[in-house]
């Protein structure tokens, strides 16, 4: 068959990611929104160096993916809907070598965090809140940090993990629900 | 719409601490909450926890991510440390692994250009100014190109699967042959009931029910971290099903019925650019089958339904796609009045095609309201009938196919049929059977009869016939059926199985092979990678 375009075509176009004009768009992303990413990142899974390979694969695929971000306006859910699938597919490959004892050297990991002595109390208080965001569901830590620490109404959180507005509210009704239980526990609420 | 829990407005008040409350809501809110101590508490402690996240310690980037994103995109690849990757561990204790990952961390990055991590100045200062690696600065040689993933190999025999399995709440869609190969990136809306990969294998597309709205939702995804995109929802119609791939695998040609005004357009995916959008405005199109020789345009046969539909054969530039939505009569090559929805072969020698009077149902979907039948052609003088499909099936006062379900083989010669929607008499009684799957050939010339259908062993526990994939070996079909509908409180999901069928002829049983195990859940629908 006599095809106008062959694979060697497709790989053509891969190559065409390349072009200079990518250089400042891939710049200004990462300037803006590395640290909120990484920020969002180590909240869904709480540790600062999986939090930084994490970071650092969401903005390779960002990179590789930049011809597909054709509207400014959506470039903040694009990115986090990276982050968030990247985050979610290390949560669970984690999830299935568990049992390997990579719990045991993940506890025996340096904590690489800044920590001065004035922000001990807060640290203490982070530290309940985090555990308490780590016991929810990996679905509804997303849609509650996305919520409550990304400031995204239900549209943007749709966007981000792919739902509909109605689907968003019942989701971030029921973390809601899971985290004031998970607080409790912790003394921080009622 | 709000949905309530009991007789608390939960959903309410958790808008509320959002901020995502409409006036109606808010007012509605504000005199429930005035009487209820309880949900008044929970406003109370739901804005505390929202306080409570939002206030978290910001923390800095680690000052090595700029260089280390550099690094990794200048190497084509991820640039996690590979000893750091969980699944590498597997048989490995962790702290040999930790040991043994230093010592080739030191030969690895001792063998790393100046600009990787362990050697470079900026790796320990602030941000940098551009963290775009050399490949793209004008000093440096012009990039490899990277080749596109593609699908991972598995036994020839075997057709790929989606599958959509766990529980109601955190249910997943994954990639499937012999063994799972990939867990989509995707918070399923509902199962998924057609799928199609593109020639090279660079990207998959398929489309997924949504819940029990009546909706069905189009996904692209592609093999290089199984991130998936949204290409549209859909009313579920009698036709429109196609999910239409170029020969060379750059276009996806689809039909989407809006759900907020029932209009039916196609819609094109751009796999070079990674973007999608609306074909035609008229409101009744249907992307039918692309020709398959475009040496420098692609053809697409697009169909408009009406009492006697037409279809029309566009060109679309090999550059780039029409910019605005367009009327297909406007520039179409050829046209054929009375012909809907040719499916071209993939050898593109012939198509079959529908003939018959249509109409719409007051939800929005066309189907064949008298004298609906498919029949084959050959592309060289496209609507020139060379047979009827079902040629012993006589139409008696108009009642014929609402629809039905049709597929080509790899081969070109064969073709299933299935959710034949017979509206006459059975000609004998009980044929055409929705509920059977049928098998023809172009070469035998018997079209389809009864003698056609699948053994009624081979679907033994379907309430529905979901999808027919045709496979490259000849005779064999990847059919998923419905096996149990679900509870419609959504706790418990639908089931599906994967049968591979080996049709034999004569009086030999068909081989069924039930596929995906002991897999508990939505197994199928199955794909073949052309």
């Amino acid at each position: 068959m006599a095809f106008g375009r062959s694979v060697a075509g497709a790989v053509a176009v891969s190559a065409e990611r390349y072009r200079p004009a990518a250089e400042a768009t891939f710049d200004r992303l990462f300037e803006e929104y590395s640290a909120p990413i990484y920020n969002y990142v180590l909240r869904m899974v709480g540790d600062a160096d999986r939090a930084a390979d994490i970071t650092q694969d969401t903005f390779i695929k960002a990179y590789r993916k930049l011809d597909s971000l054709t509207d400014d306006a959506s470039t903040r859910s694009w990115l986090y809907r990276i982050a968030t699938n990247t985050a979610i597919d290390e949560m669970r490959r984690r999830r299935n070598v568990r049992h390997m004892g990579d719990d045991e050297a993940h506890q025996q990991r340096p904590d690489h965090r800044p920590g001065p002595e004035a922000q001990v109390l807060s640290g203490m208080l982070d530290e309940r809140i985090q555990r308490s965001l780590l016991r929810l569901r990996p679905n509804h830590r997303q849609c509650l940090l996305l919520s409550d620490l990304e400031d995204m109404s239900a549209h943007q959180i749709g966007e981000v993990m792919g739902l509909s507005y109605g689907a968003v509210r019942t989701l971030l009704c029921r973390a809601r629900g899971e985290m004031r239980s998970h607080l409790a526990a912790e003394g921080l609420t009622r | 719409m709000t949905q309530r829990r009991g007789r608390h407005p939960d959903e309410l008040i958790s808008a509320a601490v959002s901020g995502d409350l409409t006036d109606v809501e808010r007012a509605e809110l504000d005199a429930h909450v005035e009487m209820c101590s309880a949900c008044r508490e929970t406003l109370t402690v739901w804005t505390e926890q929202r306080r409570l996240v939002s206030g978290m310690r910001h923390v800095p980037v680690p000052r090595d991510l700029a260089p280390r994103i550099r690094t990794g995109i200048e190497r084509g690849a991820f640039a996690v440390p590979w000893w750091r990757r969980p699944g590498l561990l597997v048989g490995v204790g962790a702290s040999l692994a930790t040991v043994t990952a230093a010592v080739m961390a030191v030969v690895v990055f001792g063998n790393l250009p100046r600009n990787g991590v362990a050697s470079s100045p900026s790796a320990t200062g602030s941000q940098v100014a551009s963290i775009v690696p050399s490949v793209i600065a004008s000093e440096s040689p012009a990039p490899s190109p990277i080749p596109e993933p593609t699908l991972p190999a598995i036994a020839p025999e075997l057709p790929y699967a989606l599958a959509w399995t766990g529980e109601p709440d955190s249910a997943m869609y994954t990639l499937f042959a012999d063994r799972t190969l990939a867990e989509l990136q995707l918070q399923p809306p509902g199962p998924p009931i057609a799928a199609a990969v593109s020639h090279p294998g660079t990207h998959l597309a398929f489309r997924a029910e949504v819940g029990l709205s009546g909706q069905t939702q189009i996904y692209i995804t592609t093999p290089d971290d199984w991130d998936s995109t949204d290409l549209g929802a859909s009313l579920m119609t009698d036709f429109g099903h196609e999910m239409a791939w170029s020969a060379d695998g750059r276009y996806l040609a689809y039909t989407l019925t809006s759900p907020d005004d029932d209009r039916t357009d196609v819609w094109i995916f751009d796999a070079s650019t990674g973007s999608s959008q609306q074909l035609t405005n008229t409101g009744d199109a249907f992307a039918a089958s692309w020709t398959p020789e475009n040496a420098s345009e692609y053809h697409l046969w697009i169909s408009r339904a009406a009492d006697e539909p037409v279809s029309y054969l566009v060109p679309l530039p090999a550059d780039a796609p029409p910019t605005e939505p367009l009327d297909p009569a406007t520039v179409a090559e050829d046209t054929v009045q009375g012909m809907f929805l040719p499916l071209v072969s993939p050898d593109g020698q012939r198509m079959i095609y529908w003939r018959g009077s249509m109409t719409r149902r007051p939800d929005g979907a066309w189907f064949f309201a008298r004298g609906g039948m498919p029949s084959l052609g050959m592309t060289a003088t496209p609507g020139e009938d060379r047979g009827q499909l079902f040629p012993t099936l006589t139409p008696v006062g108009g009642e014929a196919f609402n629809s039905a379900r049709i597929a080509w083989a790899p081969d070109s010669d064969a073709y299933a049929v299935w959710n034949a929607q017979w509206t006459g008499i059975g000609q004998p009684e009980g044929f055409p059977d929705p509920s059977a799957v049928y098998l023809g050939h172009v070469s035998n010339g018997e079209g389809i009869t009864q003698r056609q259908a699948l053994d009624d062993a081979d679907l033994a526990g379907s309430l529905r016939v979901v999808d027919v994939a045709l496979a490259p070996q000849s005779d064999v079909l990847a059919i998923t059926i419905l096996t149990d509908p679900g509870s419609e409180g959504g706790t418990a999901l639908p089931k599906a199985g994967l049968r591979l069928v080996h049709r034999a002829f004569g009086t030999d049983p068909d081989q069924v092979e039930v596929l995906g195990g002991s897999r508990q859940g939505w197994i199928g629908p199955g794909f073949y990678w052309p």
